[in-house]
């Protein structure tokens, strides 16, 4: 998986994938969830882990408070660096 | 409970009383029966109303009515007993008055004889006194020539017998007299009760033959009290009839159903409205009226032509709607204690993965990215929040320049919205952000809150520590020169400063402050 695809998963949802990052060998997405015709973003935004299991990709969203904490900050520190460049 | 939850709690509790009145209800056939019959009474007994109704009306409807024989006999009858009291009455006034003659005769006779008894005393004693005389003048030889002689005396003795007796029968007489008197005083009293009582007789028929006069001319006030009752009794009855016909014709069920959809539709307002106040809520009570002066400005400066000299791939790649959402939220966290990475959501199979190239052609990737830290960040990380404001403000100072007004908004509002849960507040008529936007601008806060936030991630994750420098890092080497240069007006050479001003501010704080990841991760920020 990787930024700027759009994954459709098993439970008939399908995701945009904003941006990435790597924690201890761990890969992390910034997802935005997108209606079911894959036309429109919605409101709803995730953070999901990347899990492989058996040659096949399973995501898991983030709970852990102190994770998503992280993930935000780096996805904001992210965030400034694509505007700085503006 | 929230109201959904008691509404639909409410609409499970109403299906179940449905069931309920489904298993209970009375046989259809029964039930018309009873209304067939119901209808019937009501229409026989209100007829009957209506006629006793319009009888009450006119009062003339309760003249009392005698019956013709009792009418001819009747003057016959109050004759003869005025008649005969009358005759009576004569009788006992005669008795009465010849029982007083007879005692007043009586009475005077009574009074004869005691004055002649009087009288006879005292011839009695008179001639007693002379022969008493006689006797002492002869004792004591007084008086020799008016001695009375033998035949004298005699003779005295002889009246003095004669006047005795007749005393004695004046007596008996008086005695008789009195005995008579009594009786006719007796008789007089019996006689004057009789009397009485045939003048109370010819009163009562004085009193019934005035009566009958009035009867023939009124009304029968019992007869109408009667009808009046009897009204309020049908009156009474036909009310129940009617309140069971409307318990019979009621249709508890089809009622229900319209509860049960007025629920549905209250829920379903329900949700709606939670969607539209989360909306109302990120947008904040000021962001209309600011967003409008921000647009006012824009469109100001619109005026003035600005190359768009350099793009960059979050700005150039769509086309920007003139409504562009803020986001609402995110899935609410948990403040796990558990410091692991693991978590206990669910794994979800990636079936399919495509290019979303098509799709960021439509959809500006800047605002998915702003708006989704903007939402993140209020529910998990409120710290953060400074310099996703700041970076907003980057990003829409550079969409100024590019005259992309919508996105501007959005950013805007995403600021707005973030200051708010924060504290900063933006002012609108001067477009600056007031000093409370320290919070977002402010050094110390800043810092303060950055900081904070970023060695406590470094505390549980080590890699924090390479995250938290570049952030500072790129906040201290933030520069706006660009974006100043490209101002050609003085209004906009003027917002421009500000926003310098701002960022200068921020980076002279951050200036201070150097993040060693070793240390960072060995004292847990406590050094800080």
């Amino acid at each position: 998986m990787m930024v700027d695809s759009i994954i459709d998963l098993d439970n008939n949802t399908h995701y945009l994938l904003l941006d990435e990052t790597m924690i201890e060998n761990r890969k992390f997405f910034y997802a935005i969830l997108l209606t079911e015709d894959c036309e429109s973003p919605t409101d709803k935004f995730s953070f999901f882990e990347e899990v492989q299991k058996e040659d096949e990709i399973f995501v898991q969203e983030v709970e852990d408070k102190q994770l998503l904490d992280y993930l935000i900050t780096v996805f904001t520190n992210n965030y400034l660096n694509s505007v700085e460049n503006i | 409970m929230e109201e959904k939850e008691r509404l639909e709690k409410f609409k499970e509790d109403i299906n179940e009383i449905s069931e309920h009145i489904k298993r209970t209800q009375i046989d259809e056939e029964d039930k018309k029966r009873e209304l067939d019959e119901i209808e019937h009474s009501i229409e026989f007994y209100s007829n009957e109303l209506e006629d006793l109704r319009k009888k009450l009306e006119d009062e003339s409807n309760y003249k009392i009515m005698i019956s013709s024989s009792y009418a001819d006999e009747r003057p016959f009858v109050e004759e003869l007993l005025e008649e005969s009291f009358e005759k009576e009455e004569k009788e006992l006034i005669s008795l009465k008055e010849g029982n007083e003659e007879l005692i007043e005769q009586t009475i005077s006779i009574i009074e004869q004889s005691e004055n002649q008894i009087d009288d006879l005393k005292k011839e009695i004693k008179d001639m007693q006194r002379l022969l008493r005389k006689d006797e002492l003048a002869k004792e004591r030889g007084i008086g020799k020539k008016l001695y009375l002689t033998e035949e004298q005396i005699e003779n005295y003795k002889r009246e003095i017998e004669v006047k005795e007796e007749e005393l004695s029968k004046k007596e008996e007489e008086i005695k008789k007299y009195n005995e008579n008197l009594d009786k006719y005083r007796s008789d007089i009293e019996e006689t004057t009760k009789k009397l009485d009582e045939i003048l109370s007789k010819k009163n009562r028929l004085e009193v019934i033959k005035e009566n009958k006069k009035d009867i023939e001319s009124d009304i029968d006030r019992y007869q109408i009290r009667l009808d009046e009752d009897k009204v309020a009794q049908l009156e009474s009855g036909l009310e129940a009839l009617k309140n069971r016909k409307e318990f019979l014709e009621f249709e508890p069920l089809k009622k229900l159903e319209e509860i049960i959809s007025y629920i549905e539709e209250s829920i379903k307002n329900i949700e709606s409205n939670e969607i539209k106040q989360d909306e109302e809520t990120l947008i904040g009570e000021k962001t209309e009226k600011v967003v409008k002066t921000e647009e006012e400005i824009i469109e100001k400066e619109n005026s003035v032509e600005k190359p768009l000299d350099e793009k960059n791939s979050l700005l150039e790649e769509e086309t920007i709607g003139s409504e562009i959402k803020l986001p609402v939220a995110i899935a609410e966290t948990k403040n796990n204690e558990d410091e692991s990475i693991d978590n206990k959501k669910p794994l979800y199979k990636v079936v399919n993965i495509k290019s979303a190239t098509e799709f960021l052609k439509k959809h500006k990737k800047a605002i998915l990215i702003a708006g989704g830290l903007t939402a993140v960040a209020i529910l998990a990380q409120p710290v953060i929040i400074p310099v996703i404001m700041h970076a907003n403000s980057v990003l829409w100072h550079a969409s100024f320049v590019q005259a992309v007004p919508a996105l501007q908004g959005f950013l805007h509002g995403c600021n707005l919205f973030l200051g708010n849960a924060i504290g900063a507040s933006y002012a609108g008529a001067t477009g600056v952000w007031t000093a409370a936007t320290g919070a977002v601008i402010n050094a110390e806060v800043a810092k303060a809150s950055i900081l904070a936030a970023l060695t406590t991630h470094a505390i549980s994750i080590g890699a924090i520590g390479v995250a938290a420098k570049k952030l500072i890092n790129k906040i201290k080497g933030l520069s706006v020169s660009k974006v100043e240069e490209q101002s050609n007006d003085e209004n906009t050479k003027g917002i421009m400063t500000n926003v310098k001003e701002k960022l200068e501010k921020v980076k002279n704080t951050l200036s201070n402050i150097t993040v060693d990841d070793e240390l960072l991760i060995e004292n847990g920020g406590n050094t800080l």
